[in-house]
């Protein structure tokens, strides 16, 4: 296992600190707390997305599918079936899990392109499946979806956003371990080499359809959380643009970097908060940024900042060993 | 000790071209075979058939007596058979270990969920797999070579680093395809010390080597290929001064010389 | 009966679009290994050029269409040396990924440039449709896509077959190397293909302008689509890309006949996984044997 350097600790501690006080300072503004929330959200997409990507080296365009279909079923199941909100949650995600695997099954035998392009199928179908059948509400949606309750009161903002949080942590947990272990070990050979990763009895398609089916599990999670936050579905929210946005997050950050996975999903999460007045320009900027990674710092956006911090590294360090060496100096005078 | 493997008939054709074409070979257990003939005689393309790469046209392989021709190459793996490449497939971007550690999948017991809760035998595996794989790197003289990037290391020492993975699998039967193409003469004896270490350890190895000094020097059986057909087989004394062979390397006329 | 038989002549002009789509596709893609997922929205840049100089500024049609494609092929020409040539040195799956956000890019901006609004093209024919018997008619428009379909599939081959250029776009497709070894300009080769590959959408874009509403959506879901027939077809083989244009344009006409016309567009996306579970290479793909 591989030791985690202190610095990138000290890094996840201050964001995790950050995650946790901020939202009590504004919990009384719905408005802030759902875009927390939705940042959360993000991220699971986000990170998950590019655990697909840069480390399994396939591509999704139908993540909303997935995340559509997390939203519906633990919704249908919560409202027509009167079941609780965890047992939804569990249902939607092994049903995703289940659809990415039979999905997979096919594809990830094939290129990136063949994946890309039965992914952006399933959404168009899911969306279509959406708006024109009555159990899903139709065009119009699904309203009045009940609120989560703790202790048999209903959750508030605050609450559900530390809920969400936690989801966020196990989410990233599983993609860490994924990562650093036998499997993360095999997924970066087939990316590496898949001619020498199956002589090494890496068995390429099991693995790439096992990460296919996590991540759509994990689609799923993020629309669970998405539906029981909003209260309010329509298909709207589940369209190919949606894919395309969860695809940006996963990828500007840095590809096969978890922590560019959640800086990209934070970065292309909050733009439109902060371009509000500009939301027609919104899927051109999510165009423009994709293209202008690849193109200009296919590392991603976490790549300057590691170098950034690298060199501040060495200052304090350098700075540290200057110190000492004086003190030493004088201790000796 | 008995044969490990045996091809029967075994006939691999590219659109119109055979490649290989019905060949019978035997492969004797603890035995360094090795596989000779001139380019384009079709030893690479048995190699890929045996390692399940190619799935032979027509013909079986069998391997410690199970038929092995329809199986795919990390099948095949699986049941012992680890191999080399030509032309040096290792995971450039990782480091010496980690390239040996991904030889060591199958023999690291790591289920998925398991990882994910990191429980103490998955600590254990991976101490585990290290260990070894720093072992089989000493084994191959690159213990010094273990952080360094694959991709950064010279020639000479990629071609045992990927031997060193191939090993990772404790396979009991080798396939190098050319270990001591591009390598220098002194390079070539410490890989043909290598390689008699490996089938003193019990590994039987079949090899093809274009350098007839280091082929010769280590083989125990030699089978000459030409135009995907078997011309000849035997000790390489013998073989040597085959006719046949000569033919086939120096061409026509060049018997008489 | 009557109604079958239309629904038939109305896929074959749906075919057609496809195929001149999916070949657009399949010239980049077997001679480059290059899937350029914007294709669809160069074929939107074509229509709304051709609208733009065709009624909005009332050239005649045929100035309209060779300004549409020259400069549709421009725009392509230099997405591809600014954005593509850099990408793909890094790797082929990050390019992949640059024309899926090209995509994005070039039909939002569009929007931005032209609106969201919708227009009609007029018919370069009347839009009376002529009728075959009683109850069968074909719009002329739709004479006129499949006649444009047939002489660029007949142009297409001739060129691929008889020029040296085409001769060498064969070389490059099967070994880039060994085909630069053979003193063929890789570069311009790559130019020249592009550039048949922006003519081809630019040409479907006006021709097909009349036929549906003039958008910057247009070119979403007709270039999926086609990519999706050039796949069926096997990918990279130019009759491969016939084939799945006019299975897929007679599924659709068909299927949202009889079946529903709800689900018009999931059809395509059936038709691929079904093929994609029994025959991976493609209707008429060959498997693909890697060398080691």
């Amino acid at each position: 296992m591989k030791k985690v350097k202190t610095r990138t600790k000290i890094i996840i501690a201050i964001v995790l600190l950050l995650a946790i006080i901020i939202p009590v300072f504004t919990r009384e503004n719905r408005y802030y707390m759902d875009v927390f929330i939705m940042l959360g959200i993000y991220v699971i997409l986000g990170a998950s997305m590019n655990l697909l990507i840069g480390y399994s080296g396939q591509i999704s365009l139908g993540t909303a599918g997935f995340y559509g279909i997390g939203a519906y079923a633990s919704v249908l199941l919560v409202m027509e079936a009167n079941m609780p909100f965890l047992v939804g949650l569990i249902f939607a995600v092994v049903l995703c899990f289940l659809i990415g695997y039979v999905l997979g099954f096919p594809a990830t035998k094939l290129n990136f392109i063949f994946l890309g392009l039965s992914t952006a199928g399933l959404n168009t179908i899911i969306q279509l499946i959406i708006t024109n059948s009555e159990f899903t509400g139709g065009a119009s949606g699904i309203t009045g979806i009940p609120s989560v309750k703790l202790f048999g009161e209903p959750m508030t903002k605050l609450q559900y956003y530390y809920m969400t949080l936690i989801f966020v942590l196990i989410v990233l947990f599983i993609c860490y371990r994924i990562v650093n272990s036998k499997t993360g070990r095999a997924l970066m050979a087939i990316k590496g080499n898949p001619i020498a990763a199956s002589a090494m009895g890496i068995n390429i398609n099991r693995y790439k359809l096992l990460v296919f089916a996590i991540v759509s599990a994990m689609g799923g999670l993020a629309g669970v959380l998405y539906a029981f936050n909003i209260r309010y579905i329509q298909a709207e929210a589940f369209t190919t643009n949606m894919s395309f946005k969860i695809l940006t997050m996963g990828i500007i950050g840095g590809m096969g970097d978890l922590g560019g996975g959640v800086l990209g999903s934070l970065v292309a999460g909050a733009l439109p908060e902060f371009l509000r007045d500009l939301s027609k320009y919104q899927m051109t900027i999510y165009g423009l940024l994709i293209v202008l990674v690849l193109r200009f710092m296919p590392k991603g956006i976490v790549h300057p900042i590691q170098i950034g911090l690298d060199k501040l590294e060495q200052a304090i360090t350098g700075a540290l060993a200057k110190r000492k060496a004086a003190k030493a100096k004088k201790k000796e005078g | 000790m008995g044969t490990i493997l045996k091809t029967e008939a075994a006939t691999m054709q590219f659109g119109g071209l055979t490649a290989v074409d019905h060949v019978d070979m035997e492969i004797q257990a603890g035995e360094v075979h090795a596989l000779l003939g001139p380019n384009g005689a079709g030893k690479t393309t048995l190699f890929n058939m045996i390692s399940g790469i190619y799935t032979p046209t027509s013909g079986k392989v069998i391997f410690q007596g199970n038929d092995i021709s329809k199986k795919r190459s990390f099948e095949v793996a699986a049941l012992g058979i680890g191999r080399t490449f030509q032309n040096i497939l290792l995971f450039d971007d990782l480091s010496a270990c980690d390239n040996v550690m991904i030889g060591r999948h199958l023999k690291t017991k790591q289920p998925l969920v398991e990882s994910i809760f990191c429980t103490p035998r998955i600590r254990r595996e991976e101490k585990n797999a290290r260990q070894r794989s720093l072992e089989l790197l000493d084994y191959v003289n690159l213990g010094a070579d273990a952080e360094k990037k694959a991709g950064s290391l010279p020639y000479g020492k990629k071609r045992l680093l990927e031997i060193a993975r191939a090993l990772a699998l404790e396979p009991s039967m080798l396939l190098l395809d050319e270990p001591a193409a591009g390598m220098n003469p002194s390079e070539s004896v410490e890989l043909m010390e290598i390689i008699r270490k490996i089938r003193d350890d019990g590994v039987t190895v079949l090899i093809v080597e274009h350098n007839m000094r280091v082929a010769m020097g280590i083989s125990d059986v030699v089978t000459v290929l030409n135009h995907g057909q078997k011309i000849a087989e035997g000790v390489p004394e013998v073989v040597q001064h085959d006719p046949a062979v000569i033919e086939a390397y120096l061409g026509k006329g060049g018997a008489a010389q | 009966m009557n109604i079958f038989i239309q629904c038939v002549i109305n896929g074959v002009a749906l075919g057609a679009v496809y195929t001149i789509m999916a070949l657009s596709y399949t010239i980049l893609f077997g001679t480059l290994k290059i899937a350029n997922f914007a294709q669809g929205d160069i074929y939107m840049i074509g229509m709304l050029l051709g609208f733009t100089f065709y009624v909005t500024a009332s050239m005649p049609f045929v100035v309209a269409l060779i300004l549409a494609v020259i400069i549709t092929a421009a725009v392509l020409l230099l997405i591809e040396r600014a954005i593509y040539r850099p990408i793909l040195k890094v790797s082929s799956m990050y390019l992949f990924i640059a024309t899926i956000g090209m995509a994005t890019f070039l039909r939002n901006a569009a929007q931005l440039v032209f609106g969201s609004e919708s227009y009609s093209f007029p018919h370069l024919f009347g839009s009376d449709p002529i009728q075959i018997t009683e109850s069968l008619s074909i719009i002329p428009q739709n004479i006129v896509i499949i006649v444009v379909c047939v002489i660029l599939v007949v142009a297409l081959f001739l060129f691929m077959r008889k020029t040296k250029t085409g001769l060498a776009m064969s070389a490059v497709s099967m070994n880039p190397f060994a085909a630069s070894l053979m003193g063929v300009n890789y570069s311009q080769i790559t130019t020249i293909t592009y550039t048949i590959a922006a003519a081809m959408a630019a040409i479907a874009g006006v021709f097909t302008g009349p036929l549906y509403n003039v958008s910057t959506t247009v070119g979403a879901t007709l270039g999926l689509k086609a990519l999706i027939a050039a796949v069926m077809g096997g990918f990279g083989n130019s009759a491969g890309a016939i084939v799945g244009g006019m299975i897929l344009g007679l599924v659709e006409a068909l299927g949202s006949t009889y079946i529903s016309s709800a689900y018009k567009d999931a059809f395509a996306f059936i038709m691929l996984l079904i093929i994609l579970f029994l025959r991976p290479q493609g209707i008429l793909g060959r498997k693909s044997v890697s060398k080691v």
